[in-house]
């Protein structure tokens, strides 16, 4: 399992003749095995500090690392999603990336774009841990389907599953569930809060829904124009449920924190 | 003449004018081909036309109606319209060629009549010899396509992962580009002879770019967004070529080498007529000097008939891929 160490990190874009600070020296450390939800603004710069932990794109200054701890106790190994050591000695961990869009190849079938995410894997039974995600997110049945034959929600929790089957020790996710009817996020959170309960993995979340970040992470990162403005821990025990006063209160303070930055 | 037979029964159910109108159509028709195309249409209509002529009054959808009753096996009105709309041109051109040949319009020897040229193409199919030039030009013609396009594919894909390779062959390549390749069939004839190899060269420099650049932009083409998945899988160049780039490129590739096939097929006749012994450009240059007009247009129509195929069925294959390949929708 990986930490994720983000320190100094600053990146800025020229975008129509004008430069455009996407991150502004952020710098944060996630536990590894701990669950983090990022939210703010659209365009504070959360999917391009995603960009760089995945390694997407190269930092002005700062850097994004990983490293290697001990296992969340009571955490069920079975032997994979550790996370490799190259020879320079930096932590190299088993990524899984789910974008804003599914990002599925068209030409193959669902079951087909899963495979290939694990091709460069280590995992044994590949066709195994294929149906065991498409059955997580219930695609249960649409192995043989082509991403142009599903719908939008669909192709999501593919590409969710295609994250899944990598047995990650990171899960990126960038707005996983934000194309999604209400009812299929609610159940897809719930399957992922279990997900991430049986399995040790590190995951960042973004999310625009402050009760989602809520319901699903230990912590919160409130980012706004680029920096890291709260991080707020959030210890309310699991499982949680939508509506207990706790569970309340601590969203409508959240919304404050991020509606306050907005004015600054 | 399919056209003919489509419109006569279209025509001929709504009204009972339609089979005055094809028996006229009939008996003016004394080419072998357009006579025997019409009559045919007419006896359809006859036999099988009347009973759907009586309901149409109560059906609402009276011309898919009227041709499943028809039993005229087949496409929807929809199609056979396009069809008929296609076939129309060449149909009319066919009728005008034939009409002002017999109103002595069009002097016989420098353009013969269908039916002298029906003729001519009929002799030479017997005698062997039409075969053997379409043989000799098709087998030169897909001898150099292959060659182009192991050529100018390999050599995409390298300058796609090279940018130095690209930048060492643009000048050269932009130059030979440019270069019409009709312009250098001296000097591959001075080079090369008047063989096989100089023809091949033709083709080669004919067809290359367009397979080379259509390759190039199907490869630049290809979704970022999904490259950048590819990574975070973790996937190896190789793989990702093959899965990823290959895929998304191909109906490039494939509209280049439907393309570069047609100027192949162009670039090729040309050389023929230059400086060859043998094939369709030859044989109409051979025809031209013994004054076989004739032979000249049985030349020209098979020329453009099996362009006009290979391109078809190219373009047919394209299609077919990119539905194979679900490339229609992206997301
Ligand atoms: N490739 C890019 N080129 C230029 N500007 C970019 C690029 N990527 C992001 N930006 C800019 O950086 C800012 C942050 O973008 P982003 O990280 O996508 O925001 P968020 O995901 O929080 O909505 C935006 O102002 C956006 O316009
Ligand atoms: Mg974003």
């Amino acid at each position: 399992m990986a930490g994720v160490r983000v320190s100094g990190l600053s990146k800025r874009y020229r975008a129509g003749g004008r430069g455009v600070q996407a991150l502004d020296n952020v710098n944060f450390e996630v536990e590894s095995g701990s669950f983090v939800a990022v939210v703010g603004y659209s365009g504070c710069g959360k999917t391009t500090l995603f960009r760089h932990i995945a390694g997407l794109e190269r930092p002005d200054s700062g850097s994004a690392e990983f490293f290697e701890s001990a296992d969340r106790p009571g955490g069920d190994r079975s032997g994979v999603g550790r996370s490799s050591v190259d020879q320079s000695g930096l932590v190299r961990p088993r990524l899984g990336m789910m974008f804003q869009e599914p990002r599925l190849l068209n030409w193959l079938t669902v079951r087909e774009n899963l495979l290939l995410a694990l091709r460069r894997t280590t995992l044994e039974d590949r066709e195994g841990a294929v149906r065991e995600a498409l059955a997580q997110v219930g695609l249960g049945d649409f192995g043989e389907a082509y991403p142009d034959q599903l719908s939008g929600g669909m192709a999501q929790r593919a590409a969710l599953a295609r994250a899944l089957c990598r047995r990650p020790d990171l899960l990126l996710m960038d707005e996983p569930f934000g194309a999604l009817d209400a009812l299929t996020r609610l159940q897809l959170q719930a399957e992922l809060a279990r997900i991430w309960t049986t399995r040790p993995m590190t995951v960042l979340c973004i999310t625009h829904d402050i009760g989602e970040a809520v319901i699903l992470a230990d912590r919160v990162l409130v980012m706004n124009a680029g920096a890291i403005v709260d991080d707020r821990a959030i210890d309310l025990p699991r499982p949680r449920r939508w509506g207990q006063p706790a569970f309340e209160s601590l969203r409508k303070e959240l919304l404050d924190i991020i509606l306050d930055n907005n004015i600054n | 003449m399919d056209f003919f037979s489509h419109r006569v029964r279209k025509k001929a159910r709504p009204t009972p004018s339609g089979r005055a109108l094809c028996s006229a159509a009939g008996s003016s028709g004394a080419g072998p081909d357009g006579g025997a195309g019409v009559r045919s249409g007419g006896v359809k209509t006859g036999s099988r036309g009347l009973p759907p002529l009586n309901r149409q009054p109560f059906s609402s959808r009276r011309g898919e109606k009227a041709d499943s009753e028809g039993g005229s096996a087949g496409p929807g009105a929809g199609r056979l319209k396009n069809v008929a709309l296609a076939a129309l041109f060449p149909c009319c051109a066919l009728l005008a060629w034939w009409l002002l040949g017999r109103w002595h319009v069009l002097n016989p020897y420098l353009t013969p009549p269908p039916g002298e040229v029906l003729d001519a193409a009929y002799a030479s199919l017997l005698s062997g010899e039409l075969a053997r030039h379409t043989c000799i030009s098709l087998a030169r013609v897909f001898a150099g396509f292959f060659l182009t396009a192991a050529l100018a594919l390999p050599l995409a894909a390298a300058l796609y992962f090279s940018p130095a390779m690209e930048r060492f062959l643009r000048v050269p390549l932009e130059f030979v580009r440019i270069t019409p390749p009709l312009a250098l069939i001296p000097l591959l004839i001075l080079w090369l002879g008047i063989g096989e190899g100089s023809k091949l060269a033709i083709i080669v420099l004919a067809s290359f770019f367009p397979i080379f650049l259509n390759a190039i932009d199907g490869l630049k083409n290809t979704d970022p967004r999904l490259l950048e998945m590819a990574e975070t899988i973790d996937l190896t160049p190789w793989d990702t070529f093959w899965r990823v780039l290959l895929p998304s490129s191909l109906p490039s590739v494939i509209t280049g080498l439907r393309i570069g096939f047609g100027y192949s097929w162009r670039a090729l006749i040309g050389a023929e007529l230059i400086a060859a012994a043998a094939g369709l450009g030859y044989m109409i240059l051979d025809a031209e000097e013994l004054a076989r007009t004739d032979r000249v247009f049985v030349g020209i129509l098979v020329i453009g008939a099996l362009g006009y195929l290979f391109d078809a069925g190219l373009s047919r294959f394209a299609a077919w891929m990119s539905r194979r390949l679900h490339l229609a929708k992206g997301r």
